[in-house]
């Protein structure tokens, strides 16, 4: 897991260093679905609502959506 | 007078109609390009032990003019779960004991409505999201400000949302209510050209009743009590992604870790790998792997001898870990601009809980 956190570390710090710019023509691969952080909104929500009523945290990305009874 | 008193009613309800159904056809008319636009439906299906869950979302997201876009969605979640009348605490496994058996049955019914208007690189979402079930009424409406930076490289979003909610489980004699303010900020960055990473970060304070009302603690030395739960709760999380595009075979992986935190004691840390591979030009597979790992809140104890100011016997509260595994195959037809996909995946929990998640979509692209 330490190792996972140093990768995530590096992600940080490579954002932070301002990165060389991407001209438009150059984003054909950044525009594909797959590089989509959530490209499917309706999935992300429904998988968010339900590992929140499995698991105790909940968050990360967005501000989340409307209240639930289940947790 | 009567029968006038009919007509005028069926000619009334004729009109409501009509502007209905022009608005319909308003929406689905091709306009403008801001936004993807489309209408998609959704069909989660869970099956837990114990849980049946079939959730139909209906989602219509259309662009009003060149620089403003509405979203519409509908959501329903049939939720049949076996319940206990009394859970005892359960610590490593599910040990539950139970007094009777009986079978629970609620919809949770869902509508969400957002617009977002873009000002040159500037763009601003505000929603409204309503959910009713029977033991429960959440309002929430939403904000998010988002800028493009640095020739769009960069994009930065902040967000604030409020829960309104009410609670009203089997075991309250009278609603109560509970709040919830949200916040949140994310960078997105453009790398390379085959490289995008995002960290985001949500800070939450929730007030009121935050419990269900639903449920009973079995006490050690005999007998029942009611759940009792903190009245307020700070929760913190900073989520980091990282996609990466792997050119010699067209497919891409995706990294995520998120690390959480909150008031009550409870860490997790959440670490996430999904792989996606092109078959061919319109089809594509995702393969993914999740761990969740969290510590106990303060007050959780695998048994409870009824003195303590806070007792509960959900397992949301307890040290656990859990595997998610999952396969996803998404297709697209060029004529008509239609979408599909099929999800399955498997959840594991260190409690005991197990499940099978199952998803099938349909998009229509305008």
């Amino acid at each position: 897991m330490k190792l996972v956190r140093l990768l995530m570390l590096i992600i940080i710090a490579a954002m932070l260093v301002g990165c060389a710019a991407t001209s438009p023509w150059q984003r054909e691969h950044l525009s594909k679905p797959v590089m989509q952080f959530d490209h499917n909104k309706e999935e992300a929500i429904a998988r968010e609502h339900m590992l929140g009523t499995l698991e105790g945290s909940a968050g990360g990305f967005g501000v989340g959506g409307g209240g639930c009874g289940c947790n | 007078m009567g029968v006038t008193k009919a007509l005028g009613l069926r000619a009334q309800g004729l009109k409501g109609s009509s502007v209905l159904l022009m608005i319909f056809v308003y929406l689905i008319l091709p306009y403008s390009a801001m936004a993807d636009e489309y209408v998609s439906t959704d069909i989660n299906y869970y099956k837990f032990d114990g849980l049946t869950v079939i959730k139909p979302m209906i989602t219509l997201n259309k662009d009003l003019s060149l620089n403003t876009s509405i979203l519409l969605r509908a959501t329903l979640d049939n939720v049949e779960a076996q319940t206990t009348t009394v859970d005892a605490v359960s610590g490593a496994t599910k040990t539950t004991t139970s007094t009777s058996n009986t079978k629970d049955e609620d919809n949770r019914k869902n509508l969400t409505f957002g617009v977002t208007h873009a000002i040159s690189l500037y763009k601003i979402d505000v929603g409204y999201d309503y959910s009713r079930e029977k033991d429960y009424t959440s309002q929430t409406p939403s904000i998010q400000l988002s800028r493009d930076l640095f020739e769009r490289n960069t994009t930065l979003a902040i967000g604030y949302s409020h829960n309104f909610d009410n609670v009203l489980g089997k075991y309250m004699s009278k609603a109560q209510d509970k709040g919830s303010n949200n916040y949140s900020i994310s960078l997105t960055q453009f790398i390379s050209p085959i490289t995008v990473a995002q960290i985001g970060y949500t800070y939450s304070h929730a007030t009121g009743y935050l419990g269900t009302g639903n449920r009973k603690v079995a006490l050690s030395g005999g007998g029942e009590s009611d759940e009792y739960l903190p009245d307020s709760r700070k929760r913190e999380a900073i989520g980091v992604r990282l996609a990466q595009y792997i050119t010699p075979i067209n497919s891409a992986v995706h990294l995520i870790y998120r690390w959480y935190r909150d008031d009550w004691w409870i860490k997790s840390n959440t670490y996430g790998i999904q792989y996606y591979q092109y078959i061919g030009d319109n089809t594509y597979m995702r393969l993914e792997y999740r761990y969740y790992e969290q510590e106990k809140a303060f007050f959780y104890k695998d048994s409870y001898a009824g003195s303590e100011q806070f007792i509960t016997s959900s397992n949301l509260y307890s040290q656990l870990s859990s595997h998610l595994y999952g396969v996803k195959l998404v297709h697209y037809l060029r004529s008509p601009n239609i979408s599909t996909e099929v999800k399955y995946e498997r959840y594991r929990q260190s409690t005991g809980l197990d499940g099978d998640i199952f998803m099938f979509g349909v998009k229509y692209h305008f």
